[in-house]
């Protein structure tokens, strides 16, 4: 929907004419505005300008005359957008079948107490929602006018502060309510760009295992009430793999509840402690 | 007499004058908590001042006081706009006809789920619903306890403010608009005609 085509816009202007003239019953006026296609925001808008346009009581729909324009409709757009017709497709099922229980006997005994099976109008369901929808699009507009208004109003804006650039950036909304995986893979990053900086000419054997470094790590964290650091617990990480080893384990730890991770600022080290409890 | 009053006024700002002070330099708006506790009153006296101080901005200047969701904010009047956006160098953002009817539902309806917004609208709104979490004018707000588990949409502070409301109960009521269900000839009265003369031209022209 929201993806409209340049060339929709373009003609806008010669378009808007035709469209807002209510005689539309002549399939040629409606095929020469394939362009138009994109005004409607969908089968219920169609609907809506339907009815409004030829002035039907909207509780007393010609659904016969409605369905044929409605599908005239649905044939030109068929060509243009098979996604966008999808929606209208289903609509135009309704109406078919609507028009369909129109034309049963039982319609034709009377006119203000017949009624279908379930003792209702066929139409009803359709005309709620199309009222329903209609309350909408009152409110859309409403709320349109208001940020208008809005808009024209314009605060002082922050004064800059001296912090360095890429704060700036950072809005509050970001501020740290949690630690999220992604500030942990970002602290694993830097400490691993911190190993690159050492020199590995020399190659050894993979000193521990995930299990020992949970182990170690738990040891560690239970023996530090304020918390260790990511990076301090790094420190003895001589490869990548021990690194990752690592970070692996405090994993563990987390999904375990062993442990939980603090942070007190954007990009500042992040801790590792005990659990609350 | 005068005098005295003059000096007075000269060294010792009024509790307005303060209010207005604190206005000017918040960088957001300020609740009226914060501002009564600054200002040393107590919150009924704060809101009295800040209608005062309101009243008399309003008659004089470019600059205006409002109300929003996350508290008062002093702002320029809605006639300098063109002015100040030559001096900012921007355009009013965009927002497009299916995300205003998808925010009204979200408004109104909240909380609500993808599914019966499009039960709505009779159409897939994933795109609008997309730009309205990006404009951060609606946020999830949990899921429901149905089927699939759906998120829930509402809207968010930054709505509220952005549409110059102070609390959701602020907008105006659906029923308003419901009325038109008593008179369906008022269906006419929008989109499809322009104006009243066109209207009668059309009926006549039949």
């Amino acid at each position: 929907m929201e993806n409209e085509q340049p060339e929709f816009i373009e003609n806008q202007e010669e378009i808007s004419g035709p469209l807002h003239q209510p005689q539309v019953r002549d399939p040629e006026r409606f095929t020469g505005h394939r362009i138009a296609l994109r005004v409607f925001e969908g089968p219920l808008d169609l609907l809506l300008y339907l009815v409004r346009a030829h002035r039907y009581d909207i509780f007393d729909i010609p659904i016969q005359e409605v369905t044929n324009e409605f599908i005239t409709y649905l044939k030109l757009m068929d060509e243009v957008d098979l996604e966008y017709a999808g929606d209208f497709l289903v609509t135009a099922a309704s109406l078919m079948q609507i028009k369909a229980r129109m034309l049963l006997p039982k319609q034709q005994s009377a006119n203000e107490d017949a009624m279908d099976d379930e003792g209702r109008d066929p139409r009803k369901e359709l005309v709620d929602r199309l009222l329903e929808y209609q309350k909408f699009q009152e409110a859309a507009d409403t709320l349109k006018d208001m940020r208008e208004v809005r808009l024209d109003m314009f605060a002082r804006p922050p004064q800059p502060k001296e912090t360095s650039a890429d704060e700036t950036e950072i809005t509050a909304a970001l501020l740290l309510e949690d630690v999220s995986t992604f500030d942990l893979l970002r602290a694993l990053q830097k400490v691993l760009a911190r190993l690159d900086e050492r020199p590995t000419a020399v190659i050894r054997r993979e000193p521990f295992t995930i299990g020992e470094r949970i182990r170690d790590l738990h040891r560690r964290i239970a023996a530090s009430p304020e918390g260790i650091t990511f990076r301090a617990v790094c420190d003895d990480c001589e490869t990548r793999l021990e690194v990752v080893i690592t970070f692996l384990a405090v994993l563990e730890l987390i999904r375990r509840g062993r442990a939980r991770v603090e942070q007190k600022e954007l990009f500042d080290e992040i801790y590792i402690k005990m659990p609350e409890n | 007499m005068n005098l005295g009053t003059l000096n007075f006024e000269l060294f010792m700002p009024t509790k307005a004058d303060i209010i207005e002070s604190l206005l000017f330099a918040s960088e957001k708006p300020l609740p009226l908590k914060k501002l009564a506790q600054i200002a040393e009153l107590d919150e009924a006296k704060a809101r009295e001042e800040l209608e005062v101080l309101r009243e008399e901005k309003a008659s004089i200047g470019s600059l205006q006081i409002v109300e929003v969701a996350q508290g008062w904010q002093i702002v320029t009047k809605p006639a300098f706009a063109s002015y100040i956006r030559q001096l900012r160098d921007e355009k009013k953002p965009k927002l497009s006809r299916a995300a205003f009817e998808v925010l009204a539902i979200v408004a109104y309806r909240q909380p609500v789920t993808r599914g019966e917004v499009e039960e709505l609208r009779g159409v897939d709104c994933a795109g609008s619903l997309h730009q309205l979490l990006d404009k951060k004018l609606v946020q999830l707000a949990g899921r429901k306890e149905a089927p699939g588990r759906p998120w829930l949409y509402a809207t968010s502070a930054q709505f509220l403010d952005l549409f110059g409301l102070r609390a959701i109960d602020d907008l105006p009521s659906l029923a308003e608009f419901a009325t038109l269900n008593d008179a369906p000839q008022q269906l006419f009265n929008r989109g499809a005609m322009k104006s009243e003369e066109e209207f009668e031209a059309v009926a006549t022209g039949d």
